[in-house]
């Protein structure tokens, strides 16, 4: 974890002032959207409630000392992780693997969000076929990797899927065999040394705003 | 390895209906067979399932990134039809203070809730002049926006008499099936075990889960079931479809054990038949959905039953007598 937060320089009083009223319009702007989001995702109104307040009072903390660039990404970014812990605190998706974080790790406080990583052994022998993973599936189309996500991760079938993406249960079902087979592919050639490696895409982008 | 040969095809096939969440009892022997079939067959498999969970340890960011670019796919959809008075509305909250404010008002802007208990019916006029009555133990929730008139609809019935607005059509959702009006009158009836949309007047667009886009007509109705797909569109009789709308309910040579089903929508008391065989028997005629009893002693003597209150039910069954 580094000590960028050191370096930045205080904030004075009306630039937080200015940002925390910048905050007030988005939140009220999202709010609606946001909590019938998470009720959507949570199936429930009141945790719904409880993680949209958990994320503003989380940001509003953060911006009494932190220079908030965007606040319309912070929020959806804080609101993204608070509901992938609140996902495995209910054992929702299907995966008890923590994330590839050692790359992505950040000093964004609003995200060091606990969680149960793997033994750092563990994560480096993980970690070669996930980056080549990672890399074939972005090279994907769009509803094929979404629709990979939903079911393995978000623990949808074919059929909630489906009716998200708005095509037909033998679509999606033909989405995972492409996903699939081009996971399988990818990690195959890699086995044999005839594919190269490249960089953990995104790795800025992951990391969220600074 | 050759990843276009039978046994690769089978195995990534394979792979992704076991993930399908849906797979059957009999799918899960077949795919059992075919894996006893053949060693190729066994490595093939392994490959897809460590192919499914390659990406486990990134499982956490790939969900976040999703759910994120889903927040914002959803913040583009609604500016799109964003209101003015949202921005005046955010402008008078912005004079209230800091932490009151994230906590009191944050909550504020909530879907109109429509909700009706046991037995109960219940009429609502919308800010457009269209209106709703609600049936028994029905549950839904309205939400105007610029260009649409929505109604989430939980589950229970209701009738719709819609304004006409071409462009600000009204949506009715259900788990089962999306109705798009623009100005007519037209009932849903969305339980667990379906939805079905009757047409009185007008035309109603219905998209089924699993399924394109439905025309119906004035006197037809259309019967969408759990997994999202549709029956073929009939026609119906409003006096036994809307007899609800005065507190009654009437059938016409309908099973027992359907109209049981049907009546105990208005009742915390469920009735339940105690012989499965009972269920078929033919029922003809009109309840008062307000009088439990009356209803259960009328059942009882057209088919010689006995009925036993017990705390959460009522009992029907044989007569020993």
């Amino acid at each position: 974890m580094s000590d960028n937060n050191k370096f930045t320089p205080a904030l004075s009083e009306t630039e937080i002032a200015k940002q925390l009223k910048e905050l007030e319009r988005v939140f009220q702007k999202h709010n609606k959207m946001l909590i019938g989001w998470l009720t959507n995702k949570l199936g429930e109104r009141d945790a719904a409630l409880d993680i949209a307040q958990d994320a503003y009072l989380r940001i509003w903390r953060y911006a009494h000392k932190n220079k908030v660039e965007n606040a319309q990404a912070l929020l959806f970014k804080t609101a993204a992780n608070l509901t992938v812990n609140e996902f495995k605190a209910r054992k929702r998706y299907v995966t008890r693997h923590t994330a590839f974080t050692t790359e992505t790790e950040n000093d964004n406080p609003l995200e060091n969000l606990p969680s149960d990583d793997p033994s750092p052994e563990r994560a480096t022998l993980a970690r070669d076929d996930v980056e080549i993973s990672i890399n074939a599936i972005e090279t994907l189309p769009e509803n094929i990797r979404r629709a990979f996500i939903m079911n393995r991760f978000e623990g949808l079938s074919y059929r909630e899927i489906a009716e998200k993406l708005g095509v037909s249960v033998s679509s999606i079902e033909k989405y995972m065999i492409t996903a699939l087979k081009t996971l399988r592919a990818a990690l195959s050639a890699t086995k044999q040394g005839t594919s190269t490696i490249v960089p953990f895409p995104d790795a800025k982008r992951r990391q969220g705003i600074r | 390895m050759n990843v276009s040969n039978q046994h690769e095809q089978e195995a990534a096939a394979w792979a992704a209906r076991s993930l399908s969440g849906e797979i059957t009892k009999s799918e899960k022997v077949a795919l059992q067979n075919w894996l006893a079939q053949s060693p190729e067959n066994r490595t093939a498999y392994a490959a897809y399932e460590e192919a499914a969970h390659s990406l486990d340890y990134a499982s956490e960011t790939l969900l976040a990134d999703h759910f994120e670019a889903e927040l914002h796919a959803q913040a583009e959809r609604q500016e799109a039809v964003s209101t003015p008075w949202a921005s005046i509305a955010a402008g008078l909250v912005a004079l209230l203070a800091g932490v009151l404010l994230l906590t009191i008002t944050f909550r504020a802007p909530q879907p109109q809730l429509l909700a009706t208990a046991y037995g109960e019916r219940a009429e609502q006029i919308l800010s457009d002049g269209s209106s709703v009555q609600l049936n028994t133990k029905t549950k839904l929730e309205i939400t105007y926006r610029n260009k649409e008139r929505l109604a989430q609809f939980n589950s229970g019935e209701a009738l719709f008499d819609v304004e006409r607005n071409p462009t600000r059509p009204f949506v009715v959702k259900t788990r089962h099936a999306d109705i798009v009006v623009t100005g007519t009158v037209f009932n849903v009836l969305s339980l667990k075990t379906g939805t079905i949309v009757s047409v009185v007047s007008g035309a109603v667009d219905v998209t089924p889960a699993a399924g394109e886009r439905i025309t119906l007509m004035a006197g037809q109705k259309l019967n969408v079931d759990t997994q999202g797909r549709a029956s073929a569109v009939e026609a119906f009789n409003p006096n036994t479809a809307l007899a609800w709308r005065e507190g009654k309910t009437r059938y016409a040579k309908r099973p027992l054990g359907e109209v049981i089903e049907d009546l105990n929508r208005y009742f915390s008391q469920p009735i339940i038949l105690g012989d499965p065989k009972l269920a078929t028997l033919p029922v003809t005629g009109e309840f008062d959905v307000s009088d439990q009893e009356t209803i259960i002693s009328a059942l009882s003597v057209a088919f010689s039953l006995e009925a036993r209150e017990t705390p959460s039910a009522v009992l029907l069954s044989t007569s020993e007598r």
